[in-house]
């Protein structure tokens, strides 16, 4: 008997919050599976008594090859959050680097055509002040 | 030979297979979860990549990112260990389109023995005994009479789509057979769906008796003599391994064992693997299972023939022939391994996770302690319990008994909960002792515990 999988749900779930769609439908055999999900989950937002100079670093999101570097990775760029800044390609598909925040990119740790592992740092990031 | 060898495990096996690798002269990669960034797996191998998240969906079952991890640091093959991929055929097949070997048996023979029934069917085919029953399921009681009346009392009602030890009722005798044939297709229904039954042979008193064999890509099968894992806890895990079997003759390994290769010619079997049986008191031995993989309890096996298994399995793979015949393989004296685990008998073993204070372990002559871990590791709640491998080997099985007995008396942990006092105290039972344990042992021992208290 087919059925859906917990990972495959956790996956397109996690798809489907990354790319900002509303609905999710799985269907494998006569087992389907569907959601609806807010406009956008709670995201953790900056606190007020954060350090002034808070630095977030962009890690890679699988283990892959970094590939279709954005102009806007270079050091000194002001990014927001969602601006792709790379892909990490792995066995021919490329997985967004998106900026997980407003800022500014302080370093760029890694450069077009590097392997990576996952986690590795591709740039640091300076978060923008709330009040920036 | 292999120059690079990427390690797809992680704990004690990935610096069991990384130290083979290392007498080899074969550089290895490691992959890792960031939770055992301390893991002396990721310490230990020459490179070292991390594959994602704590959780094992995450990294060690993540099968682009290890892949991936595969591609980037140049492995020319994989050695899979125990568990995670090492008995997925698609796994297998992915390694090779990317041009890497997989250390273990063709996808076709994975798959051929995936299939317990199908495996059952193949062994047969291989005529190698196995427990009589029903092939199909038994449509009523009067079928169930017939079949159980043919292969003889005790029976067992399983339920076609149970596993794991449930779903599983013993028929004494033609009276109740009616009854209780209906109640198990009733529970069957309820529980999984379908009440479908077939009617087995109740094998009284079984052993735990496997078959460890070693396959070339030239077809040259061996067979490197028995284990026994009698002493499971309740989910059926083995916790004490041994090798030889106490009760065994040399006309029943050769027998066992020659069945044991004639399974796995049948299948095209290549590299390690275990042919699992279930011995009755008088001797007759039934195929249960094949795993296709490299087993936890292998060193047992190591201890008594003096083969490195894993070294064996590298060279299989880099299409080295065996350097051995059946007729070379000897059994020398007496191996016995005890799973250590972070379970706290306290608590009905239930997981124990957290910082090793301290980590003193066992040594000296015939004791070798197989671990990823030391003092101040952190033991994740993730991953299998299993936190070490004790094995000891001496010239006969007393004697291994009695140097299991000391080298637990000296392992102490501190700062997590472990099954070593639980240990202590089942190897000190005479039962035990005696060698004259089936798979009920644990149970009992632990209801005459729970009866001394």
């Amino acid at each position: 008997m087919a059925s859906v999988d917990l990972d495959a749900i956790r996956h397109a779930l996690r798809l489907a919050r990354d790319k900002g769609f509303r609905e999710v439908e799985l269907e494998v055999g006569e087992t389907r599976f569907s959601a609806g999900l807010s406009a956008r989950p709670a995201a953790p937002r900056p606190s007020s008594a954060a350090p002034q100079d808070e630095t977030v670093t962009v890690g890679a999101p699988i283990v892959g090859y970094l590939q279709k570097v954005r102009p806007s990775l270079k050091p000194g760029s002001k990014v927001q959050e969602g601006d792709v800044l790379a892909c990490v390609t792995a066995l021919g598909l490329d997985t967004d680097v998106p900026a997980p925040c407003d800022g500014e990119i302080v370093s760029v740790e890694a450069a077009e055509g590097d392997a990576l592992e996952y986690g590795q740092p591709i740039a640091v990031l300076r978060k923008r002040r709330p009040d920036a | 030979m292999f120059r690079k060898v990427l390690v797809a495990n992680r704990g004690e096996i990935a610096c069991r297979v990384i130290r083979a690798c290392r007498e080899m002269g074969i550089r290895t990669v490691a992959i890792y979860s960031k939770a055992d960034r301390d893991s002396l797996h990721r310490l230990m191998a020459d490179e070292a990549v991390c594959v994602g998240e704590g959780p094992n969906g995450d990294s060690y079952l993540n099968l682009g990112n290890v892949l991936m991890a595969v591609q980037i640091s140049g492995a020319e093959a994989v050695h899979p260990g125990y568990g995670y991929f090492s008995e997925r055929a698609h796994f297998a097949q992915a390694l090779q389109s990317i041009g890497a070997k997989f250390i273990g048996p063709p996808p076709s023979a994975i798959e051929a023995m995936g299939d317990k029934a199908a495996a059952k069917r193949a062994a047969k085919a291989a005529g190698c005994p196995v427990v009589p029953g029903s092939e199909d399921p038994i449509p009523d009681e009067a079928t169930a009479l017939r079949v159980a009346h043919k292969i003889g009392y005790p029976v067992l009602l399983k339920a076609v789509a149970g596993g794991g030890g449930r779903g599983i009722r013993r028929v004494e005798d033609p009276s109740e057979l009616p009854g209780l044939f209906r109640m198990a297709a009733a529970e069957a229904k309820a529980s999984f769906g379908s009440g479908e039954l077939l009617v087995e042979k109740c094998v009284v008193a079984p052993r735990h008796v496997e078959i460890q064999i070693l396959a070339d890509e030239h077809g040259n099968v061996v067979h490197l003599g028995e284990r026994e894992c009698s002493v499971q806890n309740l989910r059926h895990q083995k916790i004490l391994e041994e090798a030889p079997y106490a009760a065994m003759t040399d006309r029943l390994r050769r027998r066992m064992g020659e069945a044991a290769v004639a399974v796995a010619k049948a299948v095209g079997y290549q590299n390690a693997g275990t042919v699992e049986f279930l011995v009755d008191a008088s001797g007759h031995f039934y195929f249960l299972e094949m795993n296709t993989r490299l087993q936890v309890e292998h060193p047992v096996t190591e201890a008594v023939t003096g083969i490195d298994v894993v070294q064996q399995m590298l060279r299989i793979a880099a299409g080295e022939p065996l350097p051995f015949r059946q007729k070379d393989v000897r059994i020398h004296g007496h191996a016995i391994e005890a799973r250590i685990t972070a379970q706290d008998p306290e608590r009905d073993f239930a997981p124990s996770t957290g910082r090793i204070e301290r980590w003193i372990q066992p040594g000296g002559l015939g004791v070798r302690v197989d671990t990823h871990v030391y003092a101040g590791f952190e033991v994740a709640p993730y991953y299998d319990p299993m936190i070490a491998k004790l094995i000891v080997s001496a010239e006969d099985r007393p004697a291994a008994v009695r140097r299991l007995r000391a080298a637990l008396h000296d392992f102490h942990v501190d700062g997590i909960a472990t099954n070593i006092p639980f240990l202590r105290k089942l190897v000190e039972h005479p039962q035990y002792e005696e060698g004259a344990v089936d798979t009920s042992f644990v149970a009992r021992f632990l209801g005459e515990t729970e009866d001394a208290r």
